[in-house]
């Protein structure tokens, strides 16, 4: 009986460890487990070349994670190559490739996207170094069957063009999520021609440095897209009426913060500076009024209403100085070194106003302190 | 067991050890299996299954009756959390069971073709051998011991295991 619920139950159990169980039970739950995996990891640093048997043992391995050596580990490195030999050459089920911490070739691009490229439908590289866009043109030639194609930002890639990405924008029809940290500023007409060709598909987009402004029409393309992030490097004024696609569950865009911070700094400061003109005008009025003959119990009345405008008048001053130092100290040190000048100098101004406010109460409450 | 609405068309379930059970059609018919016969008419009155006992058969027409009177998810998108969390905890205690009883279960329902109720077996089979030994999981699924790997091949096995792990 055991042996007849294995094949419905096998599919039922993922965890590495509970299927190397599995398969010491018997010959037949060998056999069972053996046939059924689908999902393997494997640490490079033991088996820096693949064991002979791996896909004898394994033949259905739909997805395959390689791990290296983390990047301090005594300077040690492995290469993917000799793996991507046998992955040429067998493992005709694989769907997903996986490589972390690896020194991955050109060359081995090359060979993993003409051999096994057609049926990939994942390919993630984090963390890995020596390849090159040219690698990656050999991905976007022949691997037009990604739903995922993540290059981890701790990639060392070397940028030698944008090519690879336009012919990536060219080749793919079906690509869900896309990530690429190192994107060149040039590429928002590669990354709107992967919108227009992905629009069905493309759910995910993940870049770095950009020109949002640019992007308008690749996001009009993608109009299924749920993710983005990116870092934006324009400045607020180029983003007006910038509108995201419909479905948008996720916006991550860093400068963004910094953008929104300078503007409420900026409408902050144009407030205060409203603010202090009228207190100048204020101030002048303020002394022709103090010449004017009044009844003590009119003076003393009216002292009372100055000293609670002078008081609102002054709070709401130094309100807006604390507004602008908070959003201030949010900024990049290069925004606010933009800002900080002016602001000093409104800083300043704002404290001759409010002497001047608290002053002329002074004056009024001497003056009207004086016996008539 | 027998049900008690007469309204509905009944159907005669007859186990292997020969004990009739009549319920509701709509009961039935969480039966792929048992819904394709009634389709094709090639069912008479009474359904013989002869190879469920009538224990085994009780503890699915029960299974059956109670996901048949929950509403179904494509009848109303938004059915209410309570009956959802209620079939839940039906479920979790209808697997409560030992696990002979579980795989005659699991079995009878892959004959019947029902998918719920074979994926709720699969899952409590999968749990209960969880972090297991090869030892204790031959001991949870009685396995044969004509069929176990010679020390060699367990050898073997364990060599070629240590490639894979998380």
């Amino acid at each position: 009986m055991g042996e007849q619920v294995l094949d419905l139950v096998i599919p039922y159990i993922e965890n590495t460890e509970d299927r190397n169980s599995v398969s010491l039970v018997s010959h037949r739950f060998y056999e069972t487990d053996a046939i059924t995996r689908k999902r393997l990891t494997v640490h490079t640093l033991y088996y820096p070349n693949p064991p002979p048997s791996l896909s004898k043992r394994f033949p259905s391995i739909e997805s395959l994670t390689l791990k290296g050596p983390p990047n301090d580990f005594n300077g040690y490195v492995i290469r993917l190559t000799p793996w991507i030999q046998q992955l040429a050459l067998e493992f005709r089920c694989l769907k997903e490739l996986h490589l972390r911490h690896l020194v991955v070739h050109d060359e081995d691009l090359e060979k993993l996207a003409t051999t096994r490229g057609k049926d990939l439908r994942t390919l993630t590289i984090k963390m890995c170094q020596e390849f090159s866009t040219n690698g990656l043109m050999h991905v976007s030639k022949y691997c037009n069957q990604l739903k995922t194609l993540c290059l981890g930002h701790s990639n060392y890639i070397d940028v030698k063009d944008g090519v690879w990405l336009h012919q990536l924008a060219l080749n793919s029809t079906v690509l869900e999520m896309f990530k690429f940290k190192n994107t060149d500023v040039s590429d928002a007409q590669h990354l709107t021609l992967l919108a227009k060709n992905c629009c069905n598909s493309l759910i995910s987009l993940r870049i770095g440095n950009c020109y949002l402004s640019k992007l308008g029409d690749a996001f009009r393309y993608a109009a299924r897209l749920e993710l983005f992030s990116g870092v934006n490097c324009d400045y607020e004024s180029d983003l007006v009426g910038f509108q995201f696609p419909p479905n948008m569950r996720s916006i991550i865009i860093q400068e963004m913060r910094a953008l929104m911070n300078t503007e409420s700094a900026l409408t902050c400061m144009a407030e205060l500076r409203v603010m202090l003109e009228q207190e100048k005008a204020n101030i002048k009025t303020n002394i022709a009024h103090m010449d004017r003959v009044m009844t003590p119990m009119e003076g003393w009345k009216d002292l009372k209403a100055q000293i609670k405008h002078g008081e609102a008048k002054t709070s709401g001053i130094i309100s807006k100085l604390c507004g602008i130092e908070e959003s201030l100290e949010e900024l990049p040190a290069s925004k606010r070194a933009r800002i900080e000048t002016s602001f000093s100098r409104m800083r300043t101004e704002a404290d001759v106003i409010m002497n001047a406010i608290v002053n002329s109460v002074k004056i009024q409450s001497g003056d009207q302190a004086k016996p008539v | 067991m027998s049900t008690s609405s007469s309204s509905s068309k009944k159907i005669v379930l007859k186990s292997a050890d020969n004990e009739t059970f009549e319920i509701d059609e709509i009961v039935a018919l969480e039966s792929q299996a048992i819904k394709n016969m009634i389709e094709d008419e090639c069912a008479d009155n009474v359904i013989p299954l002869g190879n469920i006992d009538s224990k085994t058969l009780s503890k699915i027409i029960e299974y059956c009756k109670k996901h048949a009177e929950s509403p179904k998810k494509d009848d109303n998108a938004d059915i209410d959390e309570k009956a959802v969390e209620d079939l839940k905890s039906f479920d979790a205690e209808f697997a409560k069971v030992d696990m002979p009883l579980i795989q005659d279960i699991l079995m009878a329902a892959n004959f019947l073709n029902i998918d719920n109720l074979i994926g709720l077996m699969c899952r409590t089979i999968a749990d209960r051998i969880k972090g297991k030994t090869p030892e204790e999981i031959r001991k949870i699924l009685n396995i044969n011991k004509n069929d176990l790997l010679s020390p060699e091949q367990e050898a073997k096995a364990r060599e070629e295991n240590s490639w894979a792990f998380d």
